[in-house]
C-alpha cells in the first residue's frame, strides 16, 4: 500500500476548522452523513453508502463440516476486500493493515457478540452445518470503513435467506428457493460499530471523513496524544459489543463516556434503519417487484453510483437552491417510472427489462436482472 | 539512401580509369559497398511506411495547448500582490495585440473621415451647396 | 470503429479526418490519441474534439494524473534525499525537485522546504520510462508563479474540474473574483490550493470550485451568487 501523503497545510487547516466549531462538510460534530441502503436482487447482497463512501456486501452460504471443538453450531466467516477502486493507494489482492483491522473489528463484533443464532445452522451434529460468508468489497473510501463496512455486514446478513433443507434418514435435501420458501437468518441482536475521530484531546467528531480520519491518526502518531480514532460497537439495546481505543482515547475516559452517549442514539437509528430497508425489500419482493442495483444508478452525470456530496461545504450551503428546474424534471421522472410497477406484478423479464430501460440506466443491466427470478 | 546517392553526380568512368584516379576510384567504390551492405542489414526493420513517412504529425501530452488553458496561479483582490502584477502583466498585453492596430476606434474615425470630408467639399464647392448644409446641422 | 469530431470514442477507433489532414499540414494530436502506422488511434474514452488550428484531443474524464510536460502542478514534499527533494504529484511514482531549481538557489543557498510543504511547480521531463521531474523556475531563472504555497488549503477533485475552472471561458472565477480577497493555485494534476482572509472565505472557496463541476455556465453563476449571500449573511 502506498502512502497517503498529507501536506502541512491540510492538518493546520482541517485543525483550526475543527476547533472554531465547524467541519470541512458543513456538519456538525455529531452529525453523521447520509446513510442509504440499497439491497441487489439476490438475498444477501447489498451497496451501503454513508456519504460517498460505499461498501458492497454480499452472503453466501455452503454446506461445510464444522469444527470438531463446536460440533453442532454453523459457522461465519467474514472477509474485507478493498481494491484500487476504493482509492488510489490501495494495491489490487494485497493485504493491508486497514483490511486486517477491518476484518478484526467485524468479526470481533458480529462473532464475538453471538448475534447470529450459529446452533440453527446446523444440519447434522458433527456433519454438516451451514457456513455463512459474509464477503466485503469497499467501493469507495472516503473515510469511516469501519461504520459502513459494519452496516453493510449486518444488513447483508439480515436480509440473507439460506435454502430449506429436508433430513429424511440418511438423506439430506436441499432444497432450490423455487421448491420452498428460503429460511432468514436468525439474529439474536442488531450490532454496529460506530467510529468517532478525536481532535485536540477533547473533541469528539462522528463519522469521520477521510481526511479528517488521517489528520487525527497522523496527530497521535507524532507524539502528543491529541487525535485518534475511537470505534464502538454497539446494540439496538444500548449494549456494548465492542470498544477499539487509538491514540487520545486511551488516556480520557471522559471521553468514552461521551462517545457511548453519543453512539447508543447512533445506533438505534442505524438499526431501526436497516430493519425498515430490509422490511421495505421484503414487501416489495412478496409484490415481485424487481429490485436491483440498477435504482441507485443515476444518471444525471458521469460517475453513475455517486452523488453530489461536497467534501468541502459551508453550512447552509444547498445544492437544490442552484438548480431548482432540473431537480423538478428528475424528481418528475423517478415518481412516474416505478408506478406502473408498483401496482402492476411484472410477470416476465422482458418487461422488466423495458422498465428498467424507460429509466434510462445502461442496458447491461439487463445480465443482472436476469439471475433475479426467484 | 540509396536513392539518393544513385542520383547523386558520378564521375564518368572514362575519368576514372585513369591512373591517378585510381584512389578515388577505390573510394567510390567502398561508398557504394557500404550503401547496400546497410540496406541489407536493416532491411527488415525499416518498412515501406518509414521511409514513406512524414512528420507532420506533433504529439502533445497535455491539454493546456489543446484547450487554450489560463495558468492556475490566481490572486484577486489584492490577496497576493506579487501574483497580481503578473497577471496584470500578462492580460494587457493580450489585449494590445488585438487593439494596438485601433489607436482610433473605428466610430471615431469614420465620424472624423466625415468632418475632413465635409470640410474638402466645403471649400472646393462654391458657397450655395454651403448653404443646404448649414440647415442641416 | 471510424470517428469523426465530436463522437464518443473509445478505444482502438480511429480517425481518418486527422490523418487526411496529416497528409498535407501539420497535425497536432493532443491526450488521448496516437498516430500509429495505418491510422491515427484513440488510446482514451471520451470525446473527441478539434480546435484550429488542425489540433485534435479526446476530452476524456478522469481522476488519476499521468504526468505530462509543460503542465504545472501541486506537490506535497514527502522526502528530501540528497540534493533533490521527492514531490508527490498524484501520479504513479513520485517527482523529483532540485533543490538548485528555486530562484535564486546556489549550492550553499538551499532554499527553505520542509517535508509537507505544497509547490507549485512545473513538469519538466514525463516520460512513462522516467522519474518525473519538476522546476520551480521558469528559462529565464525567475520563480514566475512557482515556489512554495505557505497556509491556505490543499483538495483533490477531478482533473476535468480543473480543465472547466481554467477554461478562459468559464464563468466560474469570473463571479468570484469580485466578492471577496482569494487566492488559488490549480495543477493540473487534480489539486488545488486555495487561500482567503477568514476560514468561512476558504471553505465558501472550496465549496464553490466543487459545486461547479456538473453545473452549467448559468448555474454556475447562481451558485456563485447564492454562496456569497450566504456568505454575506455570517459574517457578522
Amino acid at each position: 500500500m502506498r502512502e497517503v501523503y498529507l501536506s502541512n497545510c491540510e492538518k493546520g487547516f482541517l485543525q483550526k476548522v475543527i476547533s472554531e466549531g465547524h467541519r470541512l462538510d458543513g456538519r456538525n460534530y455529531n452529525e453523521s452523513r447520509k446513510l442509504e441502503i440499497s439491497f441487489g436482487s439476490e438475498y444477501g447482497s447489498c451497496i451501503v453508502s454513508l456519504g460517498e463512501t460505499k461498501v458492497l456486501a454480499q452472503v453466501s452460504c455452503e454446506v461445510v463440516q464444522p469444527k470438531q471443538i463446536r460440533p453442532n453450531e454453523g459457522i461465519l466467516y467474514i472477509n474485507v476486500e478493498i481494491s484500487p477502486m476504493a482509492a488510489p493507494q490501495f494495491e489490487a489482492n494485497r493485504q493491508t493493515d486497514l483490511t486486517v483491522y477491518l476484518n478484526r473489528l467485524l468479526e470481533k463484533c458480529y462473532k464475538d457478540s453471538k448475534c447470529i443464532d450459529l446452533e440453527s445452522l446446523c444440519i447434522v451434529v458433527e456433519e454438516k452445518v451451514w457456513s455463512l460468508r459474509v464477503d466485503i468489497k469497499v467501493l469507495n473510501h472516503e473515510g469511516n470503513l469501519i461504520e459502513c463496512a459494519s452496516i453493510a455486514t449486518l444488513a447483508s446478513l439480515a436480509h440473507f435467506k439460506r435454502p430449506d433443507v429436508t433430513r429424511s434418514g440418511d438423506k439430506v435435501i436441499i432444497h432450490t428457493l423455487i421448491e420452498k420458501d428460503p429460511i432468514p437468518t436468525v439474529l439474536y441482536h442488531y450490532p454496529v460499530c460506530i467510529a468517532f475521530a478525536i481532535f485536540s484531546n477533547d473533541i469528539l467528531v462522528s463519522d469521520p471523513s477521510f481526511i479528517e480520519e488521517s489528520v487525527c491518526t497522523s496527530s497521535s502518531e507524532e507524539g502528543g496524544n491529541k487525535g485518534g480514532i475511537l470505534v464502538v460497537g454497539m446494540n439496538q439495546y444500548k449494549e456494548l459489543c465492542l470498544l477499539d481505543l487509538m491514540g487520545a482515547a486511551i488516556y480520557n475516559s471522559n471521553l468514552v463516556h461521551k462517545a457511548l452517549i453519543n453512539a447508543a442514539d447512533r445506533c438505534k437509528e442505524i438499526v431501526d434503519l436497516v430493519k425498515k430497508s430490509i422490511v421495505n425489500n421484503d414487501t416489495l419482493r412478496q409484490k415481485r417487484v424487481k429490485k436491483n442495483f440498477s435504482d441507485i444508478i443515476t444518471t444525471e452525470h458521469m460517475l453513475s453510483l455517486s452523488k453530489r456530496d461536497l467534501s468541502i461545504c459551508l453550512k447552509n450551503y444547498n445544492v437544490d437552491d442552484i438548480e431548482m428546474s432540473q431537480d423538478e424534471e428528475m424528481e418528475d421522472d423517478e415518481d412516474q417510472n416505478p408506478e406502473p410497477s408498483k401496482y402492476d406484478v411484472v410477470p416476465s423479464l422482458p418487461q422488466t427489462a423495458e422498465i428498467i430501460a424507460q429509466k434510462g440506466a445502461s442496458s447491461w443491466i439487463e445480465i443482472s436482472s436476469g439471475s433475479e427470478e426467484d | 539512401m540509396a536513392g539518393l546517392s544513385r542520383k547523386k553526380l558520378q564521375l564518368p568512368k572514362s575519368v576514372l580509369e585513369m591512373k591517378f584516379m585510381k584512389r578515388t576510384k577505390e573510394r567510390i567504390e567502398k561508398e557504394l559497398e557500404n550503401i547496400h551492405g546497410h540496406e541489407g542489414l536493416y532491411s527488415n526493420i525499416i518498412t515501406n511506411e518509414m521511409r514513406t513517412a512524414t512528420g507532420n504529425y506533433i504529439p502533445e501530452a497535455s491539454f493546456i495547448y489543446c484547450e487554450n488553458l489560463i495558468d492556475g496561479r490566481l490572486s484577486f483582490k489584492g490577496m497576493n500582490p506579487e501574483i497580481e502584477r503578473l497577471m496584470d502583466l500578462e492580460t494587457p498585453k493580450e489585449e494590445e495585440s488585438g487593439e494596438m492596430q485601433k489607436d482610433v476606434s473605428d466610430e471615431v474615425l469614420v465620424k472624423n473621415m466625415n468632418k475632413f470630408k465635409t470640410r474638402k467639399r466645403q471649400s472646393l464647392t462654391p458657397s450655395k451647396y454651403n448653404v443646404p448644409s448649414k440647415k442641416k446641422k | 470503429m471510424k470517428a469523426s469530431v465530436g463522437d464518443v470514442v473509445l478505444p482502438g477507433d480511429y480517425c481518418e479526418e486527422i490523418s487526411a489532414v496529416g497528409e498535407k499540414a501539420k497535425v497536432i494530436i493532443g491526450p488521448g490519441l496516437q498516430k500509429e502506422i495505418d491510422h491515427v488511434y484513440v488510446t482514451k474514452a471520451g470525446i473527441l474534439k478539434k480546435r484550429n488550428p488542425n489540433t485534435y484531443w479526446v476530452d476524456n474524464y478522469q481522476k488519476r494524473y499521468i504526468p505530462a510536460r509543460g503542465e504545472n502542478v501541486i506537490g506535497v514534499v514527502v522526502q528530501k534525499a540528497g540534493d533533490i527533494f521527492r514531490v508527490d504529484v498524484g501520479s504513479s511514482t513520485t517527482a523529483a525537485l532540485s533543490y538548485l531549481s528555486f530562484e535564486g538557489a546556489t549550492k550553499k543557498n538551499k532554499p527553505d522546504v520542509q517535508i509537507g510543504d505544497v509547490v507549485y511547480a512545473k513538469m519538466l521531463v514525463a516520460s512513462k520510462d522516467m522519474e518525473p521531474e519538476l522546476v520551480c523556475v521558469d528559462s529565464h531563472g525567475k520563480k514566475g508563479r512557482m515556489g512554495v504555497l505557505s497556509d491556505g488549503f490543499v483538495f483533490k477533485c477531478s482533473l476535468n474540474l480543473i480543465r472547466k475552472i481554467l477554461n478562459p471561458h468559464c464563468p466560474l472565477l469570473e463571479s468570484l473574483k469580485n466578492e471577496w480577497p482569494f487566492e488559488l493555485a490549480a495543477g493540473m494534476n487534480g489539486r488545488i490550493w486555495i487561500k482567503a482572509n477568514t476560514m468561512r472565505e476558504t471553505i465558501a472557496l472550496g465549496n464553490a470550485i466543487l459545486g461547479a463541476e456538473y453545473l452549467s455556465d448559468e448555474e454556475i453563476k447562481s451558485m456563485c451568487t447564492n454562496i456569497a449571500t450566504i456568505l454575506a449573511g455570517h459574517v457578522s
